[in-house]
């Protein structure tokens, strides 16, 4: 579904990305994990198009992606999630979930049944839907980051740290999202996230990274019995 | 291996423009004599921009009307006060300094963009004052006030030779003036300001207090150039408070390159002496000018003298 | 003193009426700074386009509700072929070289203008000449008419921005322009739309307001001043801070007329600006 091969990406003259590479399969739940500031978001920014490579390639359904404009990207079924939520904070929770949808040809009956089914996901949504977004909790604008995602059925859904900053419950509802996201196998899943739980739980792939580069890939079960390697990356 | 401009080009240079502009009098037609005057006092309004604009990012299209107060407090102290030369040129300095300080009181309090409308607005309503005080400023028509055997020092009155080499040595010590103050001390918070105000104002500096001391600075040598480009006309008229002064003076900063203290002068010389080659072909000059000042900001935003640095520090 | 309140009761409605009109080219401005991060110094020449467009058309067809319709268009696609033949290359970069780029094609075009179509100005004679008597005074029907067409206008704008699609995107892509990008909405098509409503809706304002003060080539410049301060009173790219900060300086330049040379009302204006910087150096409504 999406390959990454050996991008390099900077910023300004900073060498973030150092000859990266991973994929995340058709289905499939991957997650990238490391410690801080090792280049994780921007690994996902690059995918998305917001910091292009400067080399190297990516490929989503075999199409090349890099060097497209964000949008186009987007368009093509990608779905981002950003570390920083960052939803319309003057637009309401349901213009919020609009903004991707219009962008879709969608007939105004599908607009209606991906809302509900996106509210099922996360029902404290469900009463706010005509307050602007700057009116939600830190918690709620998580949510609402989420679920404007994935209201427009992404075929590739990239989270950057979805559940930094919530509370012990909300995590575990996110977290329930993804099981059932897994368990209806339509969407693929690139997930950025500290939550080494979390990860363990959900994820099919690992790929760890240190200071811009992939230092380790293997299967969360592989990575549950092995202890050291999580000891040495993370220092967990 | 940095490859720069070795020294002894840059004396060459410096040597060759300095004898020319000394020697100019003598050699060149009035027309011309005139036309390096202009250059200079437009070169040094525009280096006085620079000091705010280059230095702190502050985009002032306000300048004129501290220019043309100082040109005006010059005219007033010959005409209302009886003043002569030294006393024109410190009231002129000084008044000069006073509008920087009301301009840059109101618009040192906002940023960005919201500057740029501030000075703007603040230099429409200085024209317009000028325009219509008709009983204090002449109006339309201005202030005339013939400076010819204006006595400068004992034995030596204000006629065009002595006023040329009043303005090249009064330019040129502004020039080097300018230079060490953006390299001292304070040029240097000046210059952190701009990269980085925020952190000038954690590490303990009164961030608005160098602005504003920067304007009234600022505009202390925009009234020097002000009370020079009087005595230039022995004139003065809303046309030198106007907008279109004050954005010519940003165009020529930008066009030689606000880094240094160099560009602002090297652009005001380009820019005249474009204008004057253009002028003679056609009188819509300012639909070339406009297209100049595209390009320039499209594929030369650093200027001239930015381009040139640029090409000579190659690492 | 009958005299002087039936003075006050038509310049508050001129000035509600000049209110209106500057609510339409501040608003174009206030909406492409507010998206695009541009401060447009040539918005007062599209205003002055439409005038003189009106006025060539008129020599061929003299309808002027065909003006109304027909320039508006005509100046938008240029506003939207001038941003991207010349602007594209400053649009990434500082706010001052968007200024002076768009101030130097101000230039250019008032220049070219003159070069078409001389130094002398135009006179286009208004649709409506009938006067109607308010409070033992005339008044132009003419004027009522400015503020019917600006008003929906505006009217039109809120609901384009409120209620379609695009006014959506342009919503989203004002607040956070990233994260509009990657939801995937084109930022090259709304920065397209929003220059080309931008300088329509100046370029009607230039129309309605040409049997009035005449057509000549500075007058977009003489304008643009006071929708500077409307915008930077209102808010840096706030809409609703536009509007209302056109109707106050509308009414400022129009009852401050009755009392002092008009002159002095726009420094008026001016010390209101800077009272307003005193309290509220954000403006009366801070951005969008």
């Amino acid at each position: 579904m999406l390959k990454v091969k050996n991008i390099h990406t900077y910023y300004g003259k900073s060498h973030i990305l150092d000859d990266v590479s991973f994929e995340v399969r058709k289905g499939t739940l991957v997650s990238l994990i490391g410690r801080n500031g090792v280049g994780k978001s921007t690994a996902v920014k690059s995918i998305i198009g917001l910091t292009p490579p400067s080399e190297g390639s990516i490929t989503f359904k075999d199409k090349e992606i890099t060097g497209l404009p964000a949008y186009h990207i987007a368009k093509m079924g990608l779905a981002y999630v950003p570390e920083d939520r960052r939803i319309f904070p003057e637009l309401t929770v349901f213009e919020n979930l609009m903004t991707g949808m219009s962008v879709k040809k969608y007939t105004p009956a599908e607009r209606e049944t991906n809302i509900e089914e996106v509210l099922t996901y996360f029902p404290s949504l469900g009463p706010r839907l005509n307050q602007n977004g700057d009116t939600l909790s830190g918690g709620e604008q998580q949510m609402l980051a989420f679920a404007r995602a994935l209201v427009v059925d992404p075929v590739l859904l990239l989270l950057d740290e979805p559940m930094e900053g919530l509370m012990p419950v909300l995590v575990s509802s996110l977290e329930e999202v993804l099981k059932s996201l897994k368990a209806k196998a339509k969407t693929s899943i690139l997930m950025v996230e500290q939550n080494t739980e979390v990860v363990l739980s959900v994820s099919d792939n690992i790929y760890i990274m240190e200071k811009g580069k992939i230092k380790y890939e293997g299967r969360s079960d592989d990575l549950r019995q092995n202890n050291s390697v999580l000891a040495k990356y993370l220092g967990v | 291996m940095k490859k720069r401009l070795p020294i002894l080009v840059k004396v060459l240079i410096a040597s060759a423009l300095v004898s020319f502009f000394l020697f100019a009098p003598k050699l060149l037609s009035t027309f011309y004599v005139y036309f390096l005057m202009e250059i200079m006092i437009w070169g040094l309004l525009a280096m006085s921009l620079n000091l705010i604009l280059g230095y702190l990012n502050l985009v002032s299209f306000g300048h004129a009307a501290i220019f043309g107060s100082g040109a005006y407090a010059a005219a007033f102290t010959m005409t209302l006060l009886g003043g002569g030369f030294w006393q024109a040129l410190g009231v002129g300095i000084v008044a000069a300094a006073l509008v920087a300080w009301l301009i840059g009181f109101f618009s040192t309090r906002v940023g960005g963009i919201a500057y740029i409308m501030v000075t703007l607005i603040f230099c429409f309503s200085v024209f317009l004052l000028a325009m219509s005080a008709t009983e204090i400023t002449g109006g339309e028509n201005g202030i005339y006030s013939s400076v010819k055997g204006l006595e400068v020092i004992r034995g030596l009155s204000l006629d065009r030779k002595p006023l040329y080499y009043v303005v090249f040595i009064l330019t040129a010590l502004s020039f080097f003036l300018l230079r060490r103050i953006v390299n001292s001390p304070f040029g240097r918070v000046l210059i952190a300001i701009r990269e980085n105000e925020e952190r000038v104002r954690f590490m303990g500096y009164r961030v608005k207090n160098f602005k504003l001391f920067a304007s009234i600075l600022s505009g202390a040598f925009a009234g020097l150039a002000g009370v020079l480009y009087f005595f230039m006309n022995s004139f003065v008229s809303p046309e030198a408070v106007g907008l279109p002064l004050s954005t010519e003076v940003v165009v020529w900063c930008l066009v030689g390159g606000t880094g240094t203290m160099l560009g602002p002068i090297v652009g005001t010389a380009l820019m005249l002496v474009i204008i004057q080659i253009i002028s003679t072909y056609t009188k819509f000059y300012l639909l070339f000018v406009g297209i100049i000042l595209v390009l320039v900001v499209a594929f030369m935003p650093e200027g001239v003298v930015g381009f040139m640095k640029n090409k000579f520090s190659k690492e | 003193m009958e005299q002087l309140w039936t003075q006050l009761a038509l310049q508050s409605i001129n000035g509600f009426v000049l209110g209106m009109n500057l609510a339409l080219i501040a608003s174009g401005l206030a909406l492409i700074f507010g998206v695009m991060d541009v401060v447009n110094f040539a918005h007062g020449e599209f205003y002055m386009l439409g005038a003189y467009l009106t006025w060539l058309i008129m020599q061929f067809i003299p309808s002027f509700a065909l003006n109304l319709v027909v320039a508006p268009i005509i100046v938008s696609a240029l506003g939207i072929v001038i941003l991207y033949a010349l602007l594209k290359s400053v649009l990434g970069k500082k706010a001052i070289y968007t200024l002076l780029a768009t101030y130097g094609i101000g230039m250019a075009l008032r220049e070219l203008v003159l070069i078409f179509f001389g130094g002398t100005s135009k006179s286009i004679q208004p649709p409506i000449e009938t006067k109607i008597t308010i409070l033992t005074m005339e008044y132009s029907l003419y004027r009522f008419f400015i503020l019917i067409c600006s008003l929906l206008v505006i009217v039109g704008l809120w609901l384009f921005l409120k209620k379609s699609k695009y006014g959506l995107w342009i919503r989203a892509t004002a607040q956070d322009h990233e994260m509009a990008a990657a939801i995937g909405i084109s930022r090259p098509l709304i920065y397209a739309i929003v220059f080309g409503v931008g300088s329509g809706m100046a370029s009607i304002a230039g129309i309605l307001m040409a049997p009035l003060t005449t057509v000549y080539h500075t007058m977009g410049i003489d304008i643009l001043l006071l929708a500077f301060i409307i915008v930077v009173v209102g808010g840096m790219g706030s809409l609703k801070g536009a509007l209302i900060a056109s109707l106050l300086i509308g009414e400022v330049q129009a009852v401050g007329s009755i009392f002092i040379k008009p002159t002095y009302a726009f420094i008026l204006c001016q010390i209101l600006l800077m009272v307003i910087l005193l309290v509220r150096p954000q403006g009366i409504l801070e951005k969008r």
